[in-house]
């Protein structure tokens, strides 16, 4: 029965071969989330979604305070007159942002979960 | 088979069969995605987003973003040299010469003013201005300002020099404002770029307010685009969201540029009939086009503007009229309306709305 052992070793590798990939595809999808910030279009930082922190995006003519805080992104404070950033909420999902128009400024959230839509209308 | 007396065929093949499944999964794994190119950029005072895949896809974002940036310059309201500034300085006074692209963008207003029965009006300028809706100079004025705003608006009364490309406002006062079309009139721009590039798989999302999904995405899906909560933030849960494929898209609500006094809410979707923010019933409407109708995207823009002054009764009788669009309306009640001719696939309607099956049911 020695073709028969060798055939197990054969299945026995190919099994092993198979889970390593399972597993390296596995922790390729759970690469952690961050927050992208970009200002007029070039980017100007990535931050773990993970850590807490707060970030003054600008200089003192015009900011955005941006706080990274349990895993979701809001602006808390902002230079522009609308205002409009600090009212769009807390964002934590891929795929979802906060634009300040008037800053130029960006917040996307990058990577993690799987993104849910392609675009956002309204 | 000589190796293997004693055992069937199939059984021994086992190891080789093993092999091909597992060269399979290795091929499958890393079949080579088609190249994705995405750009964003500020422009028509908002973020637009551009991203196409496949072959040609990098030439063709580029010469997109550079014929979009190039329209932005010709219609923006702010910059003293685009020809909008031009056209509304020379008021009551002269012929402006402007560029073709400016032109078919107020003929096509024009025509459309007529379609939607006068709700769709690109001199709505004087209002925008006295308003103020999105400045910090936002307010409300007084009923007789807002009569002498009116009585400069009616957009059959442009003067056209079509042979010389001219354009001539007849009145001092009189101002046009391109917002509510340049958007739609830019994505059928991109739009054209990238099918002459041969690009099959493509969005153009002009700052959400206008969105156009060209074929499918590379895995043979939809696109799915959310519609946004009107009354909920950035984070939270969306409307619905909807299956488009080849489809212009267009979403205008009362919740992006608005201010709230004495408890009243007014947004900048200005009704030219009373000279106030549209008062009819809605809060967030949709119009899809599909892709075989003309200037789909700028369609698509003029009609979400006039169902959403004109509210769903008289809107969806106008979009039934219209071959190829259809149009999703979340009104104040809280109830999602769709017109007779909608057929795109709505998911995850929003817990707050009644969905379009339960609100057609007759009460009992």
């Amino acid at each position: 029965m020695r073709k028969r052992r060798n055939d197990m070793i054969l299945i026995a590798l190919i099994g092993f071969a198979a889970a390593l990939i399972a597993l390296g595809a596995y922790l390729l999808r759970h690469e952690g989330a961050y927050v992208l910030v970009t200002v007029n279009g070039e980017v100007y930082g990535k931050y773990a979604l993970d850590t807490d922190m707060q970030l003054r995006v600008g200089n003192d003519g015009a900011y955005n305070l941006l706080v990274i805080e349990s895993g979701s992104a809001y602006i808390r404070e902002a230079s522009c007159r609308n205002q409009l950033c600090v009212h769009q909420g807390r964002i934590s999902h891929e795929g979802r942002s906060l634009v300040c128009l008037p800053n130029r400024v960006v917040v996307e959230i990058v990577g993690g979960e799987r993104q849910e839509v392609d675009a956002v209308a309204g | 088979m000589k190796n293997f007396p004693g055992l069937p065929a199939a059984k021994a093949a086992l190891p080789l069969w093993l092999c091909a499944a597992l060269l399979f999964c290795l091929s499958a794994c890393s079949a080579p995605e088609p190249a994705r190119v995405e750009e964003e950029f500020f422009a028509m005072d908002t973020l637009i987003r551009l991203t196409a895949y496949g072959e040609n896809a990098a030439e063709a974002v580029g010469a997109a973003v550079e014929r979009v940036r190039e329209l932005a310059r010709m219609a923006s309201p702010s910059d003293p040299e685009s020809d909008v500034c031009r056209i509304n300085r020379s008021a009551g006074k002269a012929y402006v010469r402007v560029h073709p692209e400016i032109l078919k963008m107020i003929k096509a207003a024009i025509a459309y003013g007529g379609i939607t029965g006068g709700v769709f009006d690109i001199t709505v300028g004087p209002l925008v201005a006295l308003w103020g809706i999105g400045t910090e100079n936002a307010g409300r004025p007084s009923g007789e300002a807002i009569d002498a705003a009116r009585s400069y608006i009616g957009s059959d009364r442009i003067l056209l020099d079509e042979a010389g490309c001219g354009v001539m406002l007849p009145a001092e006062g009189m101002s046009i404002d391109l917002g509510g079309i340049a958007k739609g009139f830019a994505a059928d721009a991109a739009l054209e770029i990238f099918r002459d590039f041969g690009v099959r798989s493509a969005l153009i999302d002009m700052g959400a307010s206008s969105i156009y999904t060209l074929g499918e995405k590379p895995d043979g899906t939809g696109w799915s685009v959310a519609v946004k909560h009107p009354r909920k933030s950035a984070g939270g849960p969306y409307l619905c969201t909807l299956q488009l494929s080849d489809q212009a898209l267009s979403t205008s609500g009362d919740y992006e540029r608005y201010f709230i006094q004495d408890g009243n809410r007014y947004h900048h979707i200005l009704d030219p009939a009373t000279g106030c923010p549209a008062d009819s019933g809605v809060m967030s409407v949709t119009v899809i086009v599909d892709e075989d109708v003309p200037d789909c995207n700028m369609l698509a823009d003029i009609l979400t503007k006039a169902v959403f002054i004109a509210g769903v009764e008289k809107g969806f009788q106008m979009i039934d009229q219209i071959p190829g669009a259809a149009c999703l309306a979340a009104g104040t009640d809280f109830r999602i309306y769709v017109s007779g001719n909608w057929r795109a696939r709505l998911d995850r309607i929003s817990g707050d709305f009644t969905s379009p099956e339960e609100t057609r049911r007759p009460a009992r």
